[in-house]
């Protein structure tokens, strides 16, 4: 799943590091997702979503779930 | 997972009485096994000896792990960041996910595998044999009601 994490992240100049703590994973977790290799939980995509000050769907890119 | 800090501060508190019982426990056993005061039942003197230093040793192992992580526990309860640290690698999703289809798909492996050493012992001992077949009938029916078990909470 694509996400617009590392954007967001470059905006705000926040290292992986400092987003993982923030929301309470590991930095391989954050890279993992980034990459598109793993896809969030609900509660930890809200965390992150809501870190940056933005919904779910800005965040995360749900295109591929659309028929 | 969701737990506050304090709730993470009281569980390590509690993982630090357990490691701490378990490494005075196998000290106790590191000390019976040297003066040889604990001994297998087979008559044979260098088993008994080899057994010893075996369970010595193999306590000695595992004691070292507990105290790494006593003394992790203990640096990270008097840094708030540590602390935060630990419980993001501690609570990680990911990292539980990784664990949890490793452990399933390891289970799974060791299983196919005990069955034909199961029955290649067969042919040199009847008590490995008995052994082996204990070992497969417990691991799948802890299996099973583990299964059970989550179908039910879940």
């Amino acid at each position: 799943m694509k996400t617009k994490i590392a954007e967001l992240r470059k905006e705000q100049k926040l290292s992986q590091e400092e987003l993982a703590l923030a929301v309470g994973v590991t930095r391989q977790t954050i890279t993992s997702i980034e990459v598109g290799k793993y896809v969030a939980s609900l509660p930890l995509a809200y965390k992150i979503a809501h870190y940056f000050g933005r919904t779910i769907e800005e965040v995360f890119d749900f295109s591929e779930y659309d028929q | 997972m969701n737990m506050t800090m304090t709730d993470y501060r009281a569980k390590l508190r509690t993982d630090n009485c357990i490691l701490g019982v378990g490494i005075l426990a196998l000290a106790a056993v590191q000390v019976l096994a040297w003066l040889e005061i604990i001994t297998p039942a087979a008559a044979d003197h260098r088993f008994a000896s080899f057994w010893n230093g075996f369970i010595a040793g193999a306590a000695m192992g595992v004691t070292l792990l507990l105290l790494a992580g006593l003394v992790r526990n203990l640096l990270a309860m008097r840094s708030e960041e540590k602390l935060r640290r630990m419980y993001a690698k501690d609570y990680d999703e990911r990292t539980i996910q990784i664990c949890q289809k490793g452990q399933a798909a390891g289970m799974r492996i060791c299983l196919l595998l005990l069955l034909p050493a199961c029955i290649i012992a067969g042919y040199f001992s009847m008590t490995v044999f008995i052994t082996l077949v204990a070992v497969i009938a417990a691991e799948s029916l802890i299996t099973g009601g583990a299964k059970l078990y989550y179908r039910g909470k879940l």
